[in-house]
Formats: C-alpha cells, sequence, structure tokens
C-alpha cells in the first residue's frame, strides 16, 4: 500500500543554506572523448550539512548553482550514456567572502559489451546471468567480479556504464581462462558477442586437510578458490567454504574444468593465544572427472612481537596508530594489524617471507612515527620487509609530531582549464608515495610528502572511486611518468607549491594497458 | 505433431486406469501431467515444470524441475509423500489458467495424473526510448498498461515496468492478448532545483505522442505478436517547483503529501512532511512537468477515545505556466454508515481500481456493524459475499437512491442501507466442453439482463470436479453461462455479457428454487473473439 518515505527526503529540499547571500558556482561539462558541451547533465551540490542542490546543463554544457553559503561542496555529475562520477573530485572549500567560481567538469561516455546468450539445454526455468570482470591495478595484477547481469527472455544482454578498461567476459558454466578478453575505450560499443551457457558441471573438488596439530582447539578452518584468468594470473573467485574441523574435509561444487589454487587458513588455539596456519595448493580439474580429490599441508605463520614506546615528554595519543603487516606482491598469505598503544606489546602473524609494514596516520597532531627496529635493524615503514619463519621482534618508536613537507598547487588539462578531480601523487625513489584527489577547481594539498627527492605528476580522472584505472602502487607505472613527473628537491621550503598540467586520461589508460 | 491432444488424453487416462487397477507391486508415487499450448490445443514440448514444496503463502522450495517431452507430457517420481505444488513454464510463454499454481500433494497410496498446464505464447514489444532531442533519458522507466477486468470494472493496470538498456532500448515480453498502452517517465534525483521554471525534453509520455492515455496509440496484442523497432520519443515540457503548506487539525502526524498525475492515478510521488521545526507542514515537489494533478494527502491525528483517527486531502491543481503555491487541508476521513435488516452477513466494500483489497462489512445477527467505518474519498461499490442460506439482497440504497451498483463518497459521509429477504434461490451444476470433458477453474457467469440498475451479475470459479454452485439469488429471470480462455472479471463485465445474450441459457428462479443445471462451456474461440473487442 502506501509507502511512508522518509523524512529525509523532503528535508533534503529546504536547508541552512537557501536564501543567502553569497558566491554562484557557475560551471562547464564536456564531453571528455570530444570535448563538446554536454547539455542534459544533472549537477548536484552538497554541502556537508546534507543540503542538497541540483542544476541541469543547458545546450552549451553551463550550469549555474545560485547564492550559497561558504562551506565544503561535493559534486556528483550524472548523464544517461555518461558515466557518472559521485562525488567529483575532493569537496570544494568556498571561504567567507569569496567571489564566484568557475569550475569545468568532463564525462565519459560509457562503454557498452552486449550479445546474446544460447543454452545447449533448451528453457529449463534457471534464469541465466552474465558475468564480467573488470582487471585492476590498483593493488595487484587482478581481476575483480562485477555483479550478474540478468540475461532477457530472448537470450540477449547488454551491459552497460563501463568505464574504459579490460574486461573478462565469463563463458557461463566455463572456467575464467576461457573468458573472453575485452578492452572498452571511452565510449566503445562491443555489440554481437555470442555466448553458449553450458549447463554448471557436475565436477566437484574436495580436499583433506592435514591439520598440524592433533587435537588442538581450532578457531577458524576455511578454504577459497582462486582460478587464473585468461592472462594466466590468479585471481580469487569468491568462493569459500568450511574445512570440517573433525575430519579436514572440504569440498567445493559445481567446478568447470581448469586450474585452481586452493587457499585455506587455519587458527588454533595454542596455549593463552593463537597460532595462524596457511595451506596452499594448486590442482587441475579435468573434464569427466566426478570428483578431483586434493590433500593440504599447511605451514605456520612467522610470529612477531612488539613493543610501542613514546619518545620522553610525548604527550598521551589523541588518535588511534594502525599498523599492518602484509606479504608483499600477494594477497593470499596472512597478514596482520594492530593498533599501537604505549606502553602495550602486540603480536603480529603474518607468511614467512617478504612483508611489508604500513603504519597509518604516521603522524597525528602528537606523534608521529619517529623509528622502526626489525629484529634490532633500522626499517622504513611501506618498504620490503623479509621475515624470517622464527619471526622477530619489531619496535616502534613514536616522536613528536613532525611537520613533514606540505605540496600544494594546481592542475590544469591541456586546454589550460582546472583540471577537477585529477590525481595527484608525489613519490620518492625509495618506494613511499602518497596521492590526494583534486578539488573541482583543480586545487590540492597533499599534507604529509614522502622524504627525500620527489616526483610530483597528477592525472586526469572521472571515474569512481578514484584510483579505479591510475594503478599508483605499481612502481612500473609511476617510474613510467617520472618524464612527465615535477621534481622537488630533497631539501628546500616545508610548504611547496606546484603548477602542474594532468596526463590525460588516455595516455594513462594506454600505459595501463600496456602494463598489463 | 498432427495427433490432436483429444486423442491423446484418454489415452493416458486409459494407461493410468489399468495401472491402478492392477496394483500388483506397491504402487509408485507418481505425479503425471501435460502441458498444453492453449492456442491451438496441441502438446508442448520443452515446456519446463518445477515441483516445489510450499513452505508458507509465498515461499516455495523447488525439489524438482523437468522438461516436458515431445508429447508434452511429465512424470515426477518423488522420493517421499509430501504436500507439493507444480508450476509449468516455457520461455515465451504465459500461462493461461485461472491457477497457474497446481496442488499436486500425495499422500499415502495417492498418485496425480492428468494434471493439464495451458501456456500461452506472450506477446513482446522492443523498442528505443529517447527524449524529444533523440538522446538517452537518465531514470526512465517504460511501462505497459492493459485493460484489467474486476468488480464489473474496466481500467487500465500496471502489466509490466522495464528500465531501458543502457543504450535506451527496451524489450517488453509476457505480454497478455488485448492492447498495450506504453507510457515512458522519468525521474530526477531528490535535490533543490531552484524557482525557476526550466525547459525539459522528457515529459511523461503515452506512445506516441500523448500525454494520457486517452489520445494514446495502443498496440494490439494476440498470441505470439513480436512488434521491433518501436522508435518511443518523449514530448517536451516545462518543469515547475510546486510549494505547499499543509493544514489541518493540531497535532497531527505521519503527514505523507502524494503528486499524481490525473493520468496516471496510482502513480504518484510521494512525500512525507516534517510538523516541526522551521520547516513545518511544508513540502516541495521539484520538476513537476505541466499538467494536471491531483494532489492527495495522508495524516493520523490522535484521538482521545480510540487509536489514531485518518486525516485525508484531495485538490486538484494545474500547473502550466508558473509554479505553484498550495495551500492542502487535511479532513477527518469519511465514514460509511450502513445498516442491516433482515439477517446477518459479510459484505465487501471496493474502492476500485484505486484500492484492489476491499473494505470487510461483518455484520452480526442484530443488523449492527460496529461503529462507522472511515474510508478516503472515492467510489466504493458494495458486494455480497456471504448471506446465510435461503437469504438474498433485497435492494441496497443510500438517501433514496440505489446504489447497487456502486456509490460517490466525498469528505462527507454516508450512510447505506442494506434489505435483506428470504426466499433466496441456488443453482449448481457441472460445467463440461463441447465434447463432454468437465472443466475445472473455469468462471460461470449468471447475470439478469436488464441493464440499468438493479443490473445484477455474480461470478463463481468451478472446483477440481467441475462443479460451480450459486446461492443467495434473488427470484427472478437469469442468463448463465460458463467460459473458457477469459478471465474471471471479464466474466463479470456487462458489456462482455451483453454479446452472448442469445447464445446463454436462460432461466426463472422461483422462491426458494434449487436447480441443478449442467451447463455446456461457451465456445473458446467465440468467448476469446468477444474478449479481444474489450481488452
Amino acid at each position: 500500500m502506501r509507502a511512508i518515505v522518509p523524512l529525509l527526503l523532503i528535508l533534503y529540499s529546504y536547508g541552512c543554506c537557501t536564501a543567502q547571500d553569497g558566491p554562484r558556482i557557475v560551471g562547464l561539462v564536456l564531453n571528455d572523448a570530444t570535448s563538446a558541451p554536454l547539455g542534459k547533465v544533472v549537477v548536484l551540490v552538497r554541502k556537508s550539512c546534507g543540503d542538497l542542490f541540483g542544476a541541469v546543463t543547458d545546450s552549451k554544457g553551463e550550469f549555474s548553482i545560485p547564492t550559497i553559503s561558504p562551506g565544503k561542496y561535493d559534486f556528483f555529475l550524472e548523464r544517461a550514456g555518461y558515466l557518472s562520477v559521485s562525488p567529483y573530485g575532493s569537496p570544494l572549500e568556498i571561504q567567507p567572502g569569496s567571489q564566484s567560481l568557475s569550475v569545468t567538469f568532463k564525462l565519459i561516455p560509457q562503454g557498452i559489451i552486449a550479445g546474446r546468450v544460447t543454452r545447449t539445454v533448451p528453457d529449463l526455468s534457471e534464469p541465466l546471468h552474465v558475468r564480467l570482470w573488470k582487471t585492476t591495478l590498483n593493488r595487484l595484477d587482478w581481476a575483480e567480479p562485477q555483479e550478474p547481469v540478468p540475461v532477457e527472455d530472448d537470450g540477449s544482454f547488454m551491459i552497460g556504464d563501463l568505464a574504459p578498461g579490460r574486461y573478462l567476459l565469463e563463458k557461463p558454466g566455463q572456467a575464467l581462462a576461457e573468458a573472453e578478453v575485452l578492452d572498452v575505450m571511452a565510449g566503445t560499443e562491443i555489440r554481437d558477442i555470442q555466448l553458449t551457457a553450458r549447463p554448471l558441471p557436475a565436477i566437484r573438488l574436495s580436499g583433506l586437510a592435514r591439520f598440524p596439530t592433533k587435537g588442538a582447539t581450532m578457531i577458524e578452518a576455511y578454504a577459497y578458490l582462486k582460478t587464473k584468468d585468461p592472462s594466466g594470473s590468479w585471481v580469487p573467485l569468491r568462493r569459500s567454504t568450511q574445512i570440517s574441523r573433525k575430519t579436514g574435509a572440504f569440498t567445493f561444487t559445481s567446478i568447470p574444468p581448469g586450474d585452481y589454487r586452493i587457499v585455506a587458513r587455519l587458527t588454533v588455539r595454542a596455549g593463552g593465544s593463537s597460532q595462524k596456519y596457511l595451506g596452499v595448493r594448486e590442482v587441475r580439474v579435468q573434464e569427466g572427472q566426478g570428483v578431483t580429490y586434493v590433500s593440504l599441508d599447511f605451514t605456520p605463520a612467522a610470529v612477531i612481537r612488539g613493543t610501542v614506546s613514546d619518545e620522553a615528554g610525548l604527550p598521551a595519543g589523541s588518535h588511534e596508530i594502525y599498523a599492518s603487516l602484509s606479504p608483499d606482491g600477494t594477497d593470499e598469505g596472512i597478514s596482520d594489524s594492530a593498533v599501537l598503544t604505549t606502553p602495550k606489546g602486540y603480536r603480529f602473524q603474518v607468511t614467512p617471507g617478504r612483508n611489508r609494514l604500513f603504519v597509518s596516520n604516521q603522524s597525528e597532531s602528537f606523534r608521529s612515527v619517529k623509528s622502526i627496529w626489525f629484529n634490532g635493524r633500522p626499517y622504513m615503514a611501506d618498504t620490503p620487509l623479509d621475515v624470517p619463519s622464527e619471526g622477530g621482534s619489531l619496535e616502534i618508536l613514536l616522536g613528536g609530531p613532525e611537520p613533514g613537507r606540505e605540496i600544494a598547487g594546481r592542475i590544469r588539462d591541456e586546454a589550460g582549464r582546472g583540471a577537477a578531480g585529477a590525481v595527484v601523487a608525489a613519490w620518492n625513489g625509495q618506494g613511499a608515495w602518497a596521492y590526494v584527489q583534486a578539488d573541482a577547481l583543480g586545487r590540492f594539498t597533499i599534507p604529509r610528502a614522502p622524504h627525500g627527492k620527489l616526483y610530483v605528476a597528477a592525472w586526469e580522472n572521472q571515474v569512481t572511486p578514484p584510483l579505479a584505472g591510475i594503478p599508483l602502487a605499481l612502481v612500473t607505472f609511476r617510474t613510467a611518468f617520472e618524464g612527465r613527473a615535477t621534481e622537488v628537491p630533497a631539501l628546500g621550503a616545508d610548504r611547496v607549491t606546484v603548477r602542474l598540467t594532468a596526463i590525460p586520461r588516455v595516455a594513462s589508460e594506454s600505459k595501463v594497458l600496456k602494463l598489463r | 505433431m498432427n495427433v490432436s491432444w483429444v486423442v491423446l488424453v484418454p489415452f493416458v487416462i486409459c494407461i493410468s486406469a489399468r495401472g491402478v487397477a492392477q496394483n500388483q507391486p506397491p504402487q509408485p508415487d507418481i505425479i503425471q501431467g501435460i502441458v498444453l499450448d492453449s492456442e491451438t490445443g496441441k502438446p508442448l514440448a520443452a515446456a519446463a515444470v518445477d515441483l516445489k514444496i510450499p513452505y508458507s503463502f509465498r515461499r516455495r522450495v523447488r525439489v524438482a524441475s523437468i522438461a516436458t517431452n515431445n508429447a508434452g507430457a511429465f512424470t515426477f517420481r518423488p522420493a517421499k509423500k509430501d504436500v507439493y505444488v507444480l508450476t509449468a513454464s516455457k520461455v515465451g510463454y504465459l500461462s493461461d489458467d485461472a491457477t497457474p499454481e497446481k496442488d499436486a500433494s500425495l499422500s499415502a497410496g495417492q498418485q496425480r495424473r492428468g494434471l493439464v498446464f495451458r501456456l500461452l505464447r506472450e506477446g513482446v514489444l522492443r523498442g528505443r526510448l529517447t527524449d524529444a532531442d533523440g538522446d538517452l533519458v537518465a531514470q526512465a522507466e517504460v511501462t505497459a498498461w492493459q485493460w484489467h477486468f474486476a468488480g464489473g470494472q474496466r481500467y487500465l493496470v500496471k502489466s509490466r515496468v522495464v528500465t531501458p538498456a543502457p543504450d535506451g532500448t527496451f524489450r517488453i515480453g509476457r505480454l497478455r492478448p488485448g492492447l498495450v498502452y506504453l507510457s515512458a517517465a522519468r525521474s530526477w534525483p531528490q535535490a533543490e532545483y531552484g524557482n525557476r521554471a526550466r525547459a525539459d525534453a522528457s515529459a511523461p509520455t503515452f506512445y506516441p505522442d500523448a500525454s494520457d492515455s486517452t489520445s494514446a496509440k495502443p498496440f494490439r496484442i494476440v498470441p505470439g505478436t513480436n512488434i521491433d523497432g518501436i522508435e518511443f520519443r518523449m514530448r517536451r515540457t516545462t518543469l515547475f517547483r510546486l510549494n505547499g503548506t499543509v493544514a489541518g487539525p493540531p497535532g497531527m502526524k505521519i503527514v505523507e503529501v502524494s503528486l499524481c498525475a490525473e493520468w496516471l492515478k496510482r502513480n504518484c510521488r510521494t512525500l512525507s512532511v516534517t510538523t516541526s521545526g522551521r520547516f513545518a507542514r511544508q513540502f516541495v515537489f521539484e520538476n513537476v512537468p505541466a499538467g494536471q494533478y491531483e494532489i492527495r494527502g495522508y495524516a493520523l491525528q490522535p484521538s482521545p477515545t480510540a487509536s489514531h483517527l485518518g486525516l485525508a486531502a484531495s485538490q486538484l491543481v494545474t500547473v502550466d505556466d508558473r509554479s505553484v503555491d498550495l495551500l492542502v487541508p487535511y479532513s477527518p476521513d469519511p465514514e460509511v454508515r450502513t445498516t442491516i435488516q433482515g439477517g446477518a452477513g459479510l459484505f465487501r466494500l471496493y474502492n476500485l481500481p484505486d484500492d484492489p483489497t476491499p473494505a470487510i462489512l461483518r455484520y452480526a445477527s442484530d443488523g449492527q456493524v460496529p461503529g462507522a467505518i472511515h474510508v478516503r474519498p472515492g467510489r466504493y461499490l458494495p458486494v455480497a459475499s456471504e448471506l446465510p442460506e435461503g437469504m438474498h439482497l433485497k435492494s441496497i440504497r443510500s438517501q433514496g437512491t440505489d446504489v447497487t451498483g456502486g456509490f460517490q463518497v466525498t469528505t462527507a459521509s454516508v450512510t447505506v442501507d442494506i434489505i435483506l429477504a428470504p426466499g433466496a434461490a441456488t443453482v449448481s451444476g457441472i460445467v463440461r466442453d463441447g465434447r463432454g470433458t468437465p472443466l475445472p477453474e473455469v468462471p460461470v457467469t449468471v447475470w439478469s439482463e436488464a441493464d440499468g440498475p438493479p443490473a445484477f451479475t455474480r461470478t463463481a470459479m468451478t472446483d477440481g470436479d467441475a462443479r460451480y454452485r450459486f446461492a443467495n439469488l434473488a427470484p427472478g429471470v437469469y442468463r448463465i453461462a460458463a467460459w473458457q480462455g477469459i478471465s474471471e472479471g471479464m466474466a463479470q463485465y456487462r458489456q462482455f455479457l451483453s454479446a452472448f445474450g442469445r447464445s446463454a441459457k436462460a432461466i426463472q428462479l422461483v422462491d426458494g428454487a434449487r436447480e441443478q443445471i449442467d451447463l455446456s462451456a461457451i465456445d473458446r474461440k467465440a468467448a476469446i473473439l468477444e474478449a479481444d473487442k474489450l481488452r
């Protein structure tokens, strides 16, 4: 019957910011592929207090938001046939007494993948879906599954709103390695894809976990599955199963033939604490086999005991400082994290081998990480850390606030307009890096840039989330753009202002595809 | 497949009968049946038949699924006796059964054979939606409207709503035979858009270029219709802002206000109105296309005596050349007070097509209904649904007028007087088709031929044994007929019935008569032919 609509909806229509004197926001929206003005774009502007203003671009691509009060504003843009961006850049701060502002946004035409699915067994009432995987280079070389898209009764399907990138179209009932590899550029329409839907294979993958300790209390025991994508990278399938704590048995059902990697985690109670184990096993599942059996052995995680201490005279901390230790270059191993509270100690369990320690909030208003020692040797956060299987000890010393260098500036596009929402990064030669996103005017501030000689570069970016498609974490990606970066010398002022020209989106995209 | 199903059915039944007769080893649990193409009467191969266990009113868990063989037949051998239901489906087909889900429960020693499902080829409309400039439209929906028949009335209901694909194309399948009106509308993100009127190229539109269904051009769907290439362009309009203030008694709460397009009655945008703070009792609708609207409001008023009282508002508004400021008064829901003379009974009060769920009026034997019923303004149709054996409805009147055919409730309260009388007649019997096969789950109508009040129409469905029964009929002259291939609602629509004034059987019922009348159903093709003129 009648639905009670939340009160919020109507409250949005009013607000504290209406009918006040203030600057206007005027703007222009362009088609990113053609640079032509784009009409009918709904521009939503939300103030941090929740007020939401709307405007629609006219045929010249222009819009205007009347008289708004000082505050921080987020922009959300949407138009049918283009990728919506929400929010577009970091919040734009409007100071009291500021003049009217002029902003420029660009929208990327959507990519479309469409086709038809034919069933090998006709007409059973099971609804069909197709699934796309988007390859990302954010953290690692892997692919991520998207939400399945239902197939129409006539077998047709269409997936739109695709950002530029490489996609894998899963063939129903077949291994991911058999997927179609599809490169989508701005506005690309790939139609006439023909897929055949086979019934789900009745193959099972069963295993027996050989528990490392007999009779210990099992806190956690599960396994998940990875498979190879068409490029041969191992990607997680988002399928996990419980391992029987009594027998160690586990089963995955309906597995298409192909290569798989089983990754299993155990946590057992050991005395007053717990011990984690990792088990990894590769297996090939072949057509015609009803069940594939494997056994799984486990190796224990290395235990690292740590201490945190404060430099003399340091006030009590106001913010929590987190530390996380995780295997470098793989998502499979055991990782751990802890809140650094002085004078309490902490305990990490990680897969032995190359790891990386990341300390969040490396400097808050009272404290900063002054130095780190691992097994008696100095270590710098966010650089490789070799952990032996017997573990070790980690000492973290917190010191007083460290101002760090602030790098601020303005980014423009090649036509000289403010590069709204561009991603700007500063990195050094030792593997440390930081990034922020520019506001709607192309302004940015990196509050605590890494030490040493820095490269600073900016990339145009109109996709959500902002780092999708810009794999800043990859050293190879960053170094590829060092020629176009602005260099900031190691010594100098605490605050450095730079003017940057954003690297066009197409340039970074083609680089990403080459790296892949 | 040239073998007629009429030949096959007795064959199947014959085999099963023999199986029962021999009965040497213990009978296997078996559920057997056939799926037919409703249009041709021929068996339908490769249809999916699902065996499900009903765990609750809505929840079904599928336990088995099989495809029909080339003779359209299916056989389940469930592992255990249980409560089961069966459904049949096939891509490109719709159920044409009055009850698409059939009971197939198995108890000890029981076998289910001869279940018949009828599927009808769907209609499909395909096209592309754009705005008036040919551009893609954001947050748009395409709605297919079809005539619905209920309570002796005909009205348009949404039969399918689809969101166009990312390139603006749409496909609307599963359409039943009849006229289909297409409409398109878009919605806007909730925000404050400023107080200026704004040109827009995506006004709510009925295909091809109409603002309401009356001047729209419908598509005619017959089984298997497949229309492609519909170019659906939305109209141009101007968007306005509609501001309003709610007026009503102090303490009113849970205030809702709805903006309903005149042509879409139940297609409303609804907002909650705050009753405190700086913007108490104010509301704003943004991006309102020019047109005629009804502002509807609902709220609650605390009552010291009873639970909350309902408050309602209704106001017509034209949005054309300026943004509108409105004052919307809320007043208590009107009352329908009813009296009954001559006995107890149960009546339903329908508010069609606004609200398909009727209000129930249950009279005690003293003729009292506990308290008056508060209803929302609208047109109401009283229908007797349970009367004591031997009683019939003599009249339903309000303020001296016969209101058997319905009455209008505005903001003022009304009194309705119901009079029952003894001497009711009963008619019952079995319905068969032209070949003598019993017809379960088909509608049977008994109606008075005189048009205008008190025109009388009543419909019943035959049960699993093809039996029907009408009780509580007033003495008089009636027509009676049974139907195949049409809905119960159609069987109650007088314009449909009038085409069968001659072919239907005439009956005269005297005081207290108990007639046994077996019926031969009206030919399926003839019924569908007449129904197609109306739907």
